[in-house]
């Protein structure tokens, strides 16, 4: 038997989807147009500007829209590490990462209404979404306004700091996209994770790990 | 016939070719080789002119015998002049014939030096390029209507190596289309066709007054497979649209815009292009390579470590399986 668990509202799937659809369109075009080459297009460079501006202000749009409902919905309190198991969750999850997901363990923090996140995922969201989608996301809105940009800076054109910060935290965040599904396979089980995206269930299987997974996630909670 | 030369068709092309030389070298001595007592002369020469043909000496001007109305149009601006390609010429080294004197001799007797007469070498490459332009069909259009001088004034020209920027090289540059194709008027007067709305057919282009002020309209109003800018001007539905022309590694602007900076180029930290950069931020053409390869390695150790680390977990339990069974 499983214990199947309310975790996600519709809302925040919703948004965490499209977030990633519009992400993928975003890192294809944006890769087609910094590494533009005539013999080997990924996407053809005046279609890979169209989609990377399209894309681009939705993701602002969503970005917005997830901010305000993030605070109205009193979700964002969930990114908040708490300071007093900051060290020792930290201590946790990576000694679950190193050694004890190879023995079977269970993982140290299931996902439940109250606490969705591992301070793992908490500090990392908490950077991803509050530092680095805003620094994505102002740098991309200024390029549409390349004329307000300083003419010249440090011998260089005045658009090369946008231009780098922008490429910096896109590939930055690519890179953690590769981290996050990777992630999405170290629930209770392999596809927890995903299924809990797409339901908002969280689906614990005690005994599935060799221990009870729930009862695991439950002490954790006290 | 066949392959045999005649005599005098060798004299001729012997005496065409020692033409070609001697105004090649005149060329060369006039611009280059000048001494400060020649240039001295020189510009006392030329003030003779602007006496009359300046702003300045205009105001100044007391002679009764002076069309001024006339003399207005006839202006020259000292400063630009000085400036320009052809600004260590003397006013009589191409107004040759009638102008020492004044009253200027009658029109038939006036005599004002083609272009060629000492650009000989680069009119064997452009004649060609121009008969081909869209320039050319439209003079045909108008007989003789359209001259180098349409485009390119004498007394303001400035080769794109000599100015502090690209960019003012690409005001000069693209001023000189403006001209016509920013008036209705001057183009009236080379074409029967209504003068194109330039905004409006390019309207495709993204950002487009930065394009402008980055770029010069020949950059893709020439063909650029020819890769060296042309006087082949295209029309706007034959005009370059790929945006990787300009937008890659290989930029097309390496060997036009920038092509006399492109031999002075040090990869400054890594920045491909960096003449370029120097000047014009262009996606695509400006990347950096150390940044490229950085980020290249930490995706390739991101997907290693999360591959080993996804093998050791299968393997794992695998391993756990088995000791159960």
């Amino acid at each position: 038997m499983s214990e199947r668990v309310y975790i996600i509202p519709l809302w925040l799937r919703l948004w965490h989807w499209i977030n990633a659809l519009l992400m993928i369109l975003l890192i294809v075009s944006g890769a087609s147009l910094h590494f533009s080459d005539p013999a080997l297009p990924l996407v053809r460079f005046d279609i890979a500007r169209v989609m990377h501006n399209v894309a681009g202000i939705a993701l602002a749009f969503l970005y917005v829209a997830f901010f305000v409902w993030n605070f109205a919905s009193g979700n964002w309190r969930q990114y908040l590490p708490s300071p007093k198991e900051l060290i020792t969750g930290l201590n946790e999850q990576n000694a679950y990462v190193a050694v004890g997901i190879f023995k079977g363990a269970p993982p140290p923090v299931v996902p439940t209404p109250e606490r969705k996140f591992n301070v793992l995922q908490q500090i990392t969201y908490l950077l991803v979404m509050y530092v680095a989608m805003p620094v994505l996301i102002i740098t991309g809105i200024a390029f549409f306004f390349p004329e307000w940009a300083p003419a010249r800076l440090f011998g260089m054109d005045g658009l090369l700091p946008l231009a780098v910060t922008h490429y910096v935290i896109g590939f930055l965040l690519g890179l953690f996209i590769l981290g996050h599904i990777y992630m999405g396979t170290m629930g209770t089980t392999a596809v927890a994770g995903f299924k809990m995206m797409i339901t908002g269930f969280h689906e614990e299987y005690p005994g599935a790990t060799g221990e009870s997974a729930a009862a695991s996630g439950q002490e954790s909670e006290t | 016939m066949g392959g045999r030369t005649s005599v005098p068709a060798m004299m001729a092309a012997l005496a065409a070719l020692a033409a070609l030389v001697g105004a090649t070298a005149a060329l060369g001595q006039a611009t280059d080789k000048i001494t400060p007592e020649e240039l001295a002369r020189i510009r006392q020469s030329n003030a003779q002119c602007l006496e009359c043909h300046s702003g300045t000496g205009l105001k100044v001007l007391t002679r009764a015998d002076v069309d001024k109305a006339r003399l207005a149009g006839l202006l020259v601006d000292p400063d630009t002049f000085v400036k320009s390609n052809h600004g260590k010429m003397e006013c009589v080294a191409c107004h040759v014939r009638g102008f020492k004197e004044f009253p200027h001799a009658e029109k038939e007797k006036k005599l004002i030096n083609g272009c060629d007469e000492c650009h000989t070498r680069q009119f064997l490459v452009i004649e060609d390029q121009f008969f081909k332009s869209v320039h050319a069909k439209k003079a045909k259009e108008q007989a003789g209507s359209f001259t180098c001088v349409t485009c390119h004034d004498p007394h303001v020209f400035l080769q794109v190596t000599h100015f502090s920027t690209t960019r003012a090289a690409v005001r000069q540059d693209n001023g000189m289309c403006l001209q016509c194709h920013g008036s209705d008027q001057r183009f009236a007067q080379l074409s029967k066709d209504a003068r194109p709305d330039l905004e409006r057919i390019h309207g495709w282009l993204p950002n487009r007054p930065l394009h402008w002020a980055a770029a010069r309209c020949v950059e893709c109003h020439t063909p650029v497979p020819q890769k060296v800018l042309s006087h082949e001007i295209l029309p706007a539905e034959k005009a370059e649209r790929n945006c990787v022309a300009c937008h890659s590694v290989n930029s097309a602007l390496r060997v036009r815009l920038y092509r006399h900076l492109v031999e002075k180029e040090r990869e400054t930290v890594g920045f491909v292009n960096s003449v370029i950069l120097n000047e014009a931020y262009v996606i695509g053409a400006t990347r950096n390579r150390y940044l490229d390869l950085a980020f290249g390695i930490a995706t390739l150790a991101v997907v290693a470590g999360l591959g080993l680390h996804g093998l050791l977990r299968i393997l794992a339990g695998l391993r756990r399986r088995r000791r159960h069974e």
